[in-house]
């Protein structure tokens, strides 16, 4: 377990959120070079291993290059200056985040932020549902294709934008309508486990120590800087 | 073994779903007693899905509006007027698709989940998840993320699940339909001590012969929405073949193979393996097709037999090693080039049906092969009189038919691509004994069907029944491979494969 996931995961979401808030927030390059640098510690306290996150982050990296570019071209030098920080810290407090939280918290998270039960299993489901439906979506883009199926055809007549919708739907209805009919299946199976029928116990318990409450009053702290630097810098 | 009383009891049972004039269910009376597996049987659309939710309490209180007459008996109790909170604790459900009942990330909590609902002291909590989890013997996954587990450790954890709430009796809403072979043994015999422990077993099932591994005591067949059969399990294949004998099946016996036929598909010592797995999931194999061959393909999941069939028609290509199609190397061929050649149809007809009507579902492949309207029409036809569909109005939308029907329409409309080779993905998967035949029956007797077909499949009596070749993988290597009565009786390569091996002649079905 690295530090940072000893924390209580409210604070994490805590500092979480106040980070990207005061990133969005700034605009001073100076008060933004020190947020970048603040995620970039985090990021290296994650100690994640460079193949789990390598295509995720060759992705980001290209994203901030682009962005860059563009903002360069038709902006400001300042500007891309500005962008590209903001983007590579949030890439980096969100890789962070992303990769260390135990997904069987994230519920409970937020249900002792005073979210209710619903919403909370919801976010538990989507965590699972998300690589059901990618592996859905993989299975019906190779039943298409043995049906001779051509995501970019050869036939250049079949590439104009009107077609393209029509395109889609032998990728798009199969996936949809096999969701729909799952949601069906999934909330009998929650419903006859008496989901929703009264007040639930939610055996995972979370407890904030000291350290925790310290992290949290410094997010704050850190957020209230970042508006204070607004308002007097700009 | 507990004191209490724990039979189930149906009495004049009716429904109607909302919006439909017939009955689901027609005064259905059946008791199903504690200590006993109790086999529920019948073809799609007989009712026992609609029985199972009556049972559950599903119906009423999750399929609202249908008008419900009769009533359930858990012992002297009445269940009419339980919450589904109260059924809940009483009556245990575990459903098809054990993907589907997985609700968190952890199996432990996953177990915990309907102790929880019941908002349960934590203490209580993790000793029910503990003492359903030793039932079970699956102590070692409980720290184990679900997404990781095979679908037979799946499936316990999800009866597990049932077992936490405590319940008093266990509906199993076909509980082999996503199992293998060995896992499906492993499940009966969970079944089987279940039952022998006190707990009143309700299973429904249409693979009969697998679910009467389970030696159930009670068996109740249903058709359209009435018992037609309710008696001692041992009496129930007397009575169905008696039935049989009254419309005798046509038993398309598959041609001999020759070893002359025209090698259509083949693999040169193939290697593959996913990127990041432990193990290659084809390690070497070299296999021909030939024209005339019917091969069943068999083997436990994760042999790789479906990486195999995808090799076939170029979704993945060999690591190592070639695959010829028509005689011609396909090292650089694309999938929509070597559909002309061979034809895969996938397992589940949910993958693949998108289009409004019929006709435009079967249009798509010979469309996507560049072929004028009058080819394609004259192909649809042909396609859906080999899987006797003929009969269906083209501008009738694929989603209204049954699963049955949809499962031959996939069928159908691969075949309208004409292939030489037809590859089937587990062809009867969701489908009761009885329509898995009579399709297959279809399919082998046109004469206009594929040269050669290979079947992925489960199912070893189908593979006997039907086959004329069965090559059998296990971990990525084809470790026997001949005539079906010879491979399926060998007792030490099915055992290698974890299965049970076929002994003697087909005495199950009189022909």
């Amino acid at each position: 377990m690295t530090y940072i996931q000893r924390f209580d995961p409210r604070a994490r979401v805590t500092f979480y959120v106040c980070l990207t808030t005061a990133l969005l927030v700034v605009n001073d390059l100076r008060a933004l070079a020190i947020l970048l640098a603040l995620s970039a510690a985090v990021l290296l306290m994650a100690r994640l291993a460079w193949a789990r996150i390598r295509h995720v982050a060759l992705g980001v990296l290209i994203f901030i290059v682009v962005i860059t570019a563009l903002n360069m071209l038709f902006r400001s030098p300042l500007e891309a200056a500005q962008q590209a920080i903001r983007a590579a810290a949030m890439a980096s407090a969100s890789l962070a985040m992303v990769f260390t939280f135990d997904p069987a918290d994230l519920g409970i998270t937020f249900r002792r932020m005073g979210f209710p039960d619903r919403f909370a299993f919801a976010l538990d489901l989507t965590v699972r549902f998300v690589p059901m439906l990618m592996r859905d979506f993989r299975i019906t883009m190779d039943a298409q294709r043995s049906r001779g199926y051509e995501l970019e055809p050869r036939d250049r007549s079949l590439r104009s934008v009107l077609t393209v919708g029509r395109r889609f739907a032998p990728l798009i209805v199969p996936v949809v309508v096999r969701t729909v009919l799952e949601a069906e299946d999934r909330a009998n199976a929650m419903d006859l486990r008496a989901f929703g029928t009264g007040r639930r116990t939610w055996l995972r318990t979370l407890h904030m120590r000291p350290p925790d409450y310290v992290l949290v009053a410094a997010s704050f702290a850190l957020l209230a800087s970042a508006v204070a630097v607004r308002f007097t810098l700009g | 073994m507990r004191a209490v009383n724990s039979d189930i009891q149906t009495i004049d049972l009716s429904y109607i779903y909302a919006g439909r004039d017939t009955s689901a269910l027609r005064q259905v009376s059946l008791t199903c007693r504690a200590s006993e597996i109790t086999l529920i049987v019948g073809r799609s659309g007989s009712g026992k899905t609609t029985l199972a939710r009556c049972i559950n309490g599903l119906i009423p209180h999750t399929y609202k509006g249908g008008t419900l007459r009769g009533e359930v008996r858990l012992a002297d109790e009445s269940l009419k007027h339980l919450s589904l909170a109260q059924l809940a604790r009483r009556i245990g459900t575990v459903m098809q698709d054990p993907d589907r009942q997985i609700v968190a990330t952890r199996v432990f909590y996953d177990i915990a989940f309907g102790p929880e609902n019941l908002g349960l002291p934590r203490d209580e909590i993790r000793a029910r998840v503990h003492e359903a989890a030793e039932q079970l013997h699956i102590t070692h996954l409980l720290d184990r993320d679900t997404h990781t587990l095979s679908g037979g450790e799946l499936q316990k954890v999800v009866i597990a699940g049932a077992l936490a709430m405590r319940p008093r009796a266990l509906l199993l809403d076909e509980p082999l339909a996503s199992l293998d072979p060995p896992s499906a043994r492993d499940a009966l015999a969970v079944f089987r001590r279940l039952a022998d422990s006190g707990l009143t077993v309700i299973m429904i099932e249409h693979r009969l012969r697998e679910a009467l591994g389970v030696r159930p005591e009670h068996a109740i067949a249903l058709n359209g929405g009435e018992v037609t059969f309710d008696g001692a399990a041992a009496g129930l294949l007397t009575w169905l073949d008696a039935k049989r004998n009254g419309h005798p099946v046509n038993r398309a016996a598959s041609p001999p193979r020759r070893d002359d036929g025209d090698v259509l598909l083949a693999f040169r010592n193939v290697t593959f393996a996913y990127p990041g797995a432990r193990q290659a999931q084809l390690r070497g194999v070299s296999l021909n097709v030939r024209a005339g061959e019917v091969i069943a393909l068999i083997g436990p999941n994760g042999a790789g037999k479906s990486t195999l069939c995808k090799m076939a028609i170029g979704l993945i290509r060999p690591q190592a090693g070639q695959v010829l199609v028509g005689g011609q190397d396909a090292g650089h061929t694309t999938t929509a080039q070597r559909v002309r050649t061979v034809g895969y149809v996938f397992q589940n007809p949910a993958a693949m049906l998108f289009a409004n009507t019929l006709g435009e579902e079967l249009a798509f492949g010979p469309r996507n092969l560049g072929l004028a309207d009058a080819q394609i029409a004259a192909r649809i036809g042909q396609a859906l009189a080999i899987v006797g569909l003929d009969h269906l109005p083209l501008d009738q939308s694929p989603f209204s038919l049954s699963f049955g029907q949809q499962k031959r329409v996939t069928i159908a409309s691969v075949l309208a691509m004409q292939p030489r080779v037809l590859i089937l993905d587990e062809p009867t998967a969701g489908l009761d004994d009885g329509t898995a035949e009579e399709l297959l029956d279809q399919l082998l007797s046109a004469t206009a069907r594929p040269e050669a077909i290979v079947m992925v499949t489960h199912d070893l009596m189908l593979a006997r029944r039907f086959a004329n070749r069965v090559v059998l993988m296990v971990a990525g290597q084809v470790i026997a491979d001949g005539a079906p009565d010879d491979v399926l009786a060998d007792a030490e390569v099915m055992k290698q494969a974890g299965f049970d091996p076929l002994a003697g002649p087909d005495t199950t079905h009189p022909r």
